[in-house]
């Protein structure tokens, strides 16, 4: 329980205890007559000999008050320090608000249309931040706030610090931190919007950090946050809207000067009207007309089935082949890892190529070749080895082409099944390990996704 | 947690301290450093994206114990818990391991306990549950003979190494089968070094006469709360929580290296420094060799006594040697034991850390 006199501020009477991280605890507050808002008070305790403690928690008050003006910012009702033994006991009292962590974390569900309201209500924080020099440097779902007529808020500004002044420690967390800042670099404006850029892809992700997924291993999310520090691009998004994907997309830039330079910047383009399509229609409508023309003149062939727009190609992704009969494949150049390019595949709808026929196997050599690909993945594994490989769809292993040697498990580590372009035979197959096509780094290289088609 | 200083550079502050007011400065210093489990517990779900229907579906947790972990108004208890987070969010053994060790203060996943074995395939080969380790567990139950003795066939990292190359539950039965004795006979060596330090303790200098292990309890030559504890391990190789293991070790007068021999030996992590309490203890026993080797000096003399191992007995007699020609000065401050000399130090701590050690003292 608090060492406080009560009531605090004169009304209020602290209640249960809702959080507690190191010196911080926070105590959800009620009104001692009748019910006003709800609120809570955030308790630091500072230990003695430590002033410069006491200063950055004043500072952090400071920041927050005048961050609060922008209205996107947690607001700071009443603050006080008080003695707490040899130390002191800064309490600051805030509104009650809906955490976002908290929200995933309770499986909380959002809406395209949401999703865009926090990207300009937090933009709108940030823009008010940089008008003040200040950069937040730790924003993440745990720092998100939703009140309760639905306007998200920043809060936590523990380890802000003026955009001018030397950073005072490598802050902030992992999972949302840039590739320069992780580097060493001092943290910036935008720092802050590659963190923002990154929590609104998770939630354009169902929740989960970009490149993992509900069944990614703690390994393998490891592997994907050290990845995307080392610089790593994040594939196209294909949920929410044109203008959100491409705002996010450029928010995650690897290489800052590719990113957003200010918050500004990105909440104009979030805020612009979408320019009309009329042209893609145009170029659409043609293709469509063209496709159900060949299906009426060829029959027994499905005509091209334009992909829906959660399945939309990317253009750095390359355009959907000329499917065969059931099938429509794409060849995505992106060096991931099996599981990455999986996730990829079924984020989308799709799952990684099957080869189950002589057919079907020219078709994607044909496809690779036209990308002058070296090396893709394709959907099949052996984890379970007692049974050999197996295809992702579950279908029989029951067609192969495997190179010469090949499937060999080198180091009893080769799980994966790959198709690679060696000079005499062509395109072969052959098992790797989960990340090898490192080994084709600097070459066109990826994997290949496979759509069913929808029934006639 | 502030990943910025490396746990050796926090060991190695704390052991060249040479006050109790230079250790509170270190103490001070790497505040952010010092692990807490909410952080912990917090920044895997961060990372996982999971929501609690979801890791609770997957661990077999209740989804109000892990918001009550995540609010950090309670923490896990048993091992298990702690296990079933490992397969929650789909970690390795190694991951598992680490978890258990440095948040959990348990042992590491062993490979000469079936259970933990089946843990071990399991997490390894990724997409199972805790469930199915039971399954398995009982499963394979079956195999093992009580009855046989025949001497173990692997070492524990060996063992360790065999599991993990295991690829089917078939695999896994087979193993277990082919290698019941390796079953049979936990923690060897960690029963040898704790039946030896008490035989230490028990042993008169004067005579040389070995007194049995539980003398050393009936005399209070060490507190008679650890017999129980004491006797679970060298009965049946159970191996106490981390702080309660510290504890006995602190009984027993071990000297900072025994201390993390033991440890190691109990599959844990040597003294961390990124706990507090250890980061205290660290400081603790190093002033204790050197203000005190009338201690080491006389711990490595019981010691020689008793022990079998030619090469341990040499070492211990070049260790009493070179403290008998060194003559070392000892500080006349009535210190008697690891134990008094802790005791000493709480008053000049924090009422936290103090209140911790004090536990740690009994």
């Amino acid at each position: 329980m608090l060492p406080i006199p009560q009531p605090l501020w004169g009304q209020w009477l602290p209640g249960e205890r809702l959080y507690a991280s190191g010196a911080t605890e926070v105590y959800a507050l009620t009104r001692a007559q009748g019910t006003a808002r709800s609120c809570v008070v955030k308790c630091v305790r500072i230990p003695a000999g430590r002033p410069e403690l006491l200063e950055a928690a004043r500072e952090q008050c400071r920041v927050q008050q005048r961050m609060a003006d922008s209205g996107h910012a947690v607001q700071i009702l009443d603050d006080c320090v008080l003695p707490d033994g040899g130390g002191t006991l800064v309490l600051l009292r805030m509104e009650r608000l809906d955490c976002l962590q908290e929200l995933l974390r309770q499986g909380a569900g959002f809406s395209d249309g949401e999703i865009l309201q926090l990207a300009k209500d937090l933009l709108q924080a940030l823009v008010f931040a940089a008008r003040m020099n200040v950069v937040h440097r730790d924003i993440k779902p745990a720092n998100i706030y939703r009140t309760p007529s639905g306007v998200y808020q920043l809060g936590d500004f523990g380890i802000a610090s003026r955009a001018d002044a030397p950073a005072p420690f490598t802050g902030g967390t992992a999972a949302y931190l840039a590739p320069e800042t992780a580097g060493g670099k001092p943290a910036d404006a935008r720092s802050d919007l590659y963190a923002l850029g990154v929590v609104l892809y998770q939630l354009l992700n169902g929740g989960f950090l970009p490149l993992t997924d509900g069944a990614s291993s703690y390994t393998d999310i490891e592997h994907t946050i050290s990845a995307r520090l080392r610089g790593r691009k994040l594939p196209p998004l294909r949920r929410g809207c044109r203008a959100l994907r491409r705002a996010v997309m450029r928010a995650c830039e690897p290489d800052p000067r590719r990113r957003w330079q200010s918050a500004a910047q990105m909440l104009r383009a979030l805020t612009q009207p979408e320019r009309p399509v009329w042209p893609a229609v145009l170029a659409c409508g043609a293709c469509l007309a063209a496709g159900l023309l060949a299906g009426r003149l060829l029959p027994g062939r499905t005509p091209a089935q334009p992909p829906s727009s959660a399945q939309e190609p990317s253009a750095a992704a390359g355009m959907p082949q000329e499917p065969a009969a059931e099938h429509r494949y794409e060849f995505v150049a992106q060096a991931l890892s099996w599981d990455e390019a999986r996730i990829w595949c079924e984020a989308r709808g799709g799952h990684l190529a099957v080869v189950t026929s002589a057919e079907e196997s020219e078709q994607i050599k044909t496809l690779l070749a036209e990308h002058g690909a070296s090396a893709a993945w394709l959907g099949a594994n052996k984890l379970n080895a007692a049974n050999g490989f197996q295809w992702v769809t579950g279908e029989p292993f029951s067609y192969a082409e495997w190179g010469p040697g090949e499937p060999n498990n080198t180091n009893n580590a080769e799980h994966y099944l790959m198709v690679m372009d060696t000079a005499p035979q062509g395109y072969v197959w052959n098992d790797s390990r989960l990340n090898g096509m490192e080994m084709f780094a600097g070459t066109v290289c990826g994997f290949l996704c496979e759509w069913e088609a929808p029934a006639p | 947690m502030n990943e910025a200083f490396p746990t050796a550079v926090i060991r190695d502050a704390a052991e060249r301290a040479e006050s109790a007011q230079a250790l509170l400065e270190v103490l001070r210093q790497y505040d952010g450093a010092f692990l807490r489990w909410p952080e912990t517990f917090r920044s895997l779900m961060e990372q996982s994206g999971m929501s609690y229907v979801r890791l609770a579906a997957r661990s077999g947790l209740s989804r109000n114990t892990l918001s009550r972990w995540c609010a950090g108004s309670a923490a896990p208890r048993s091992r298990e818990s702690y296990v079933r987070l490992g397969f929650g969010f789909a970690m390795t053994s190694a991951q598992t391991s680490r978890l258990l060790v440095r948040c959990g203060g348990y042992p590491a996943l062993y490979a000469r306990d079936l259970f933990d074995a089946a843990c071990i395939f399991l997490l390894d080969r990724g997409g199972a549950s805790y469930d199915a380790a039971e399954a398995l567990y009982a499963r394979c139950l079956r195999h093992l003979d009580p009855s046989a003795d025949p001497p173990p066939q692997l070492a524990t990292d060996q063992a360790d190494a065999q599991i993990r190359s295991l690829l089917t539950e078939e695999a896994f039965e087979a193993y277990v089968r082919a290698h019941t004795a390796d079953f049979g006979r936990p923690r060897a060596q960690l029963r040898a070094f704790v039946r030896q330090r008490l035989e230490a303790l028990g042993c008169d200098p004067a005579t040389g006469r070995i007194r049995s292990v539980h003398g050393c309890f009936a005399d209070g030559a060490v507190a008679a709360r650890f017999e129980k504890d004491v006797s679970l391990l060298l009965r049946h190789g159970t191996v106490l929580r981390r702080q309660r293991l510290l504890s006995l070790g602190v009984q027993l007068g071990l000297s900072l290296p025994e201390l993390d021999t033991f440890l190691t030996l109990a599959g844990m992590e040597p003294l961390c420094a990124r706990n507090r309490v250890e980061c205290t203890l660290i400081y603790a026993l190093q002033q204790l060799s050197l203000l005190h080797p009338e201690l080491e000096l006389a711990r490595a003399v019981r010691l020689q006594a008793v022990v079998r191992d030619p090469d341990a007995a040499r070492q211990l007699r070049d260790l009493a040697e070179r403290y008998l020609r060194g003559c070392y000065r000892t500080e006349p401050d009535g210190c008697e034991s690891a134990a008094d000399y802790l005791r000493a130090l709480l008053a000049e701590l924090s009422p936290e850390d103090a209140d911790e050690l004090a536990r740690l003292l009994g």
